[in-house]
């Protein structure tokens, strides 16, 4: 029997997104609550700043403002979910988090340049989810910030 | 002036008259014969029989009717001589030449008339004379009798000249009298006319005083009812006023029982306001609460997700905790998530309605307010209301009372209106007769005035 | 006798009559404000009746509210219950895997969290009880206000009728009095 793949569900700008835990980058047991983090100057908007994140400084990225859906605005739900790939690593912006979810299956398409970063898409409950590229995520953020994510202390 | 002679003694025709047979002794002559005749002729005979009888009876008829002829005769002639005088004619006689006491009688009756002729002759003569006199004095009283009360009858010598003096003394005082009489009747008149004018005047005041009068008594009588009337329902009134009273007072009693309720309402409603606010603040209390329990509950979650991350990190190794942990904790999170959400709901609804329920209470209080002010100036409404009724009782006992005084007075006055009118009813009748009277005596006047102005008495 | 009219006047004091006219009159007007002020009054209480009766059907919704955010509090404190037991199992766990530190730390994590849940379901729910009471309070309250203000609406009908009562009776008692003393008037045949 086929394992269930599980998946780090989360809402951006209304629609639902995945990041797998095994999709290259792994998620991080550091989920939180969104904090305002220092601003840096001659970054790209959708980059909001650094944050002290369990002893560490992370960079932070609004993710909705990166797919290029508008800027994030942060609420009561908004957290913070922390990916890392290789060396790099961010803490995403995210409207609301669902929470881990085990897929049956995914659909894995082919590129889009309409939607670049997402790999695939499930659904769960009827609902269509959008299984993001985790490793091509961080490394476009990468290569916009011209610098590698600061990712260890 | 003559004067009635002396009567005259009687005189004869004769100067001395012979009687040698008197009446009596002729009647007793005749009446021997006549019974005489037949006695003796009974003595003679010795009895009655009729051939005796016959010729005594003839003989006594004859003595018998030769008796009375001769008495009756110069009677009878006498009688008609009488009839003569005692018809006027005193020239008649009786020419009975007897010399008996016919005979005297006949000369007495005859002297008599005689005298009597001659005493109408001179009485005749003195007629004329007075006659005359008369004719002139009436001639000359006839003048008088005109009116010319100036003239003086001529006095002459005898009995008419005493009258003609006497008269002349009468129309001299007749003069006076007139003169009086005219002055006095003028000033009777004159008097008259303004009594006339008087009474007249008084009789149409006394009508008018009258009938003033009258309508005076109908209006006291009208009055006196009215007065009546009013005193029983002044009375009546008196007892409207004692309910109006009650009433009022009743209504003040309303009045301060509903100011009494009002007061106890404005308490009430303060608590309530003091409770609502209670409820506001507790209400923030526990919405503060809630916004921790949430911020709890959100931890929950991302402990409930972190819990998942390390669970699909450890999958292959002690991953199972995690999930089940995770899957706990998420499950718990739900649970929490929904109780907060409809505590949270409660607490908005809550919110509402308490914002609802102060306004309203606010509204009520300001109600409340209003409303104890009305009740307020209702109950200081009453309290006037109540002293004017008081008033107006007071005054209407008064009213009652005089009232009744003035029915009473009126009654008195109706009756007193009632004995004026009768009696100005009876000056005005009198006034009137009075007024007749007077009218009458100048007009009785004026005809003594025009009666005496025909006399001439100057 | 005076040609001119003849009046007789039976009245002693005409100064009665016209404090009667006075009194009358003040009575009108002032039996007016009374009548305004109490119908004031009223027009009043029922606005206040309106507005209480609306209060405590506001306030028994409240209790309702109030009633199920108390079950919700319980549902709260089963939920802190919940997470207490499962914070203990979770220890168990970490003491299991050799205390496993992450394990251990959402175990704690938990344990707080229950406490503090616990602590805040019992402040809800002693808060929301608290305002069940005052509800109950005020409900008795605007019961009374209600009860008070029916009573008050009563007394100012009751003495609306008394006024009215009043104003008819004197109406009547001033139509018995006369309005002016007893006059007679005689015309004479004047000058």
């Amino acid at each position: 029997m086929q394992e269930r793949v599980p998946a780090l569900v989360f809402t951006v700008h209304g629609r639902l997104y995945g990041l797998l835990q095994d999709g290259g980058a792994s998620l991080l047991p550091w989920l939180r609550r969104y904090d305002t983090p220092g601003p840096v100057p001659g970054v790209p908007s959708w980059t909001l700043g650094l944050l002290s994140v369990q002893g560490t400084v992370q960079a932070i990225a609004d993710l909705g403002a990166f797919l290029g859906h508008g800027t994030t605005i942060p609420a009561e739900d908004s957290r913070l979910v922390f990916v890392e790939a290789g060396d790099l690593r961010v803490g995403l912006l995210v409207d609301a988090v669902s929470g881990i979810r085990y897929f049956d299956s995914i659909e894995y398409a082919v590129f889009s340049e309409a939607e670049p970063y997402v790999a695939g898409h499930s659904a769960i409950h009827g609902q269509q989810i959008r299984i993001l590229d985790g490793v091509n995520l961080l490394q476009a953020m990468a290569r916009a910030l011209g610098s590698p994510l600061a990712g260890r202390a | 002036m003559s004067v009635m002679s002396p009567p005259i003694a009687v005189t004869r025709k004769s100067t001395a008259r012979v009687r040698p047979w008197t009446l009596r002794v002729k009647l007793t002559a005749a009446l021997a014969v006549t019974g005489l005749v037949p006695s003796l002729l009974i003595i003679y005979l010795g009895h009655i029989t009729w051939w005796a009888l016959v010729p005594a009876v003839a003989i006594t008829l004859f003595f018998t009717v030769s008796l009375s002829h001769y008495v009756m005769t110069p009677i009878l002639k006498l009688r008609a001589t009488a009839e003569r005088v005692q018809a006027g004619d005193f020239r008649a006689r009786s020419n009975i030449d007897l010399h008996d006491e016919i005979g005297d009688i006949a000369c007495a009756f005859d002297a008599v008339t005689e005298h009597a002729l001659t005493l109408i002759n001179e009485l005749e003569s003195q007629r004329l004379e007075l006659e005359n006199g008369i004719i002139q004095l009436f001639t000359e009283l006839s003048q008088a009798a005109n009116g010319d009360l100036t003239v003086r009858p001529t006095t002459s010598e005898g009995s008419l000249g005493a009258v003609a003096d006497s008269i002349s003394v009468l129309l001299r005082r007749f003069c006076a009298i007139v003169r009086d009489i005219q002055a006095t009747a003028r000033e009777v008149s004159a008097g008259s006319l303004q009594v006339a004018g008087t009474v007249q005047r008084v009789s149409h005041e006394a009508d008018k005083q009258a009938k003033a009068l009258e309508k005076s008594a109908k209006g006291i009588s009208d009055l006196s009812a009215s007065a009546s009337s009013v005193s029983q329902r002044t009375q009546s009134a008196m007892t409207v006023s004692a309910r109006a009273l009650d009433a009022v007072r009743s209504g003040h009693d309303a009045v301060a029982g509903a100011h009494k309720t009002m007061d106890a309402i404005r308490d009430t409603t303060r608590r309530a306001t003091r409770k609502v606010k209670g409820l506001g603040e507790s209400a923030q209390l526990m919405s503060q609460a809630l916004s921790l329990v949430q911020r709890n509950t959100e931890e929950l979650q991302i402990m409930a997700g972190n819990a998942s991350i390390e669970a699909a990190r450890h999958a292959d190794s002690g991953g199972g905790v995690f999930r089940s942990v995770a899957d706990g904790i998420e499950s718990l999170a739900e649970q929490s998530q929904l109780a907060l959400r409809q505590i949270q709901e409660v607490i908005a609804r809550n919110q509402r309605e308490t914002v609802g329920v102060v306004e309203a209470i606010e509204d009520v209080t300001i109600q409340v307010v209003a409303g104890g002010r009305a009740v307020q100036h209702a109950a200081e409404a009453f309290e006037v209301v109540d002293s004017v009724v008081h008033e107006l009782a007071d005054l209407n006992v008064f009213i009652a009372s005089a009232s009744s005084e003035q029915a009473r007075k009126a009654a008195e006055l109706a009756a007193m209106m009632g004995t004026l009118n009768g009696i100005s009813l009876e000056t005005s009748r009198t006034t009137a007769a009075s007024a007749d009277s007077a009218v009458r005596l100048r007009e009785l006047t004026d005809q003594l005035n025009s009666s005496v102005a025909t006399l001439k008495v100057s | 006798m005076n040609d001119s009219l003849l009046r007789l006047t039976l009245a002693r004091d005409t100064e009665s009559y016209d404090y009667m006219d006075r009194d009358s009159a003040r009575h009108e007007h002032d039996g007016s404000r009374a009548e305004d002020n109490v119908e004031s009054a009223r027009a009043t209480m029922r606005k206040i009746l309106e507005s209480a009766e609306y209060v405590s059907e506001r306030t028994a919704h409240l209790s309702i509210n109030v009633s199920e955010g108390i079950k919700a509090t319980e549902t709260l404190a089963a939920v802190a219950r919940q997470l207490r037991t499962l914070s203990s199992n979770t220890s168990l766990e970490a003491s299991r895997l050799n205390g496993n530190a992450t394990v251990a730390e959402i175990a704690r994590q938990m344990r707080l969290l229950s406490q503090h849940v616990t602590a805040l379901s019992e402040h809800l729910a002693s808060g929301l009880r608290a305002q069940g009471i005052a509800l109950g309070e005020m409900s008795a309250a605007i019961d009374s206000v209600l009860v008070d203000a029916a009573s008050t609406q009563a007394s100012l009908e009751q003495s609306s009728e008394y006024l009215y009562s009043d104003h008819a009776l004197l109406r009547g008692l001033l139509q018995a009095v006369p309005s002016a003393p007893l006059t007679s008037e005689v015309a004479t045949d004047g000058e």
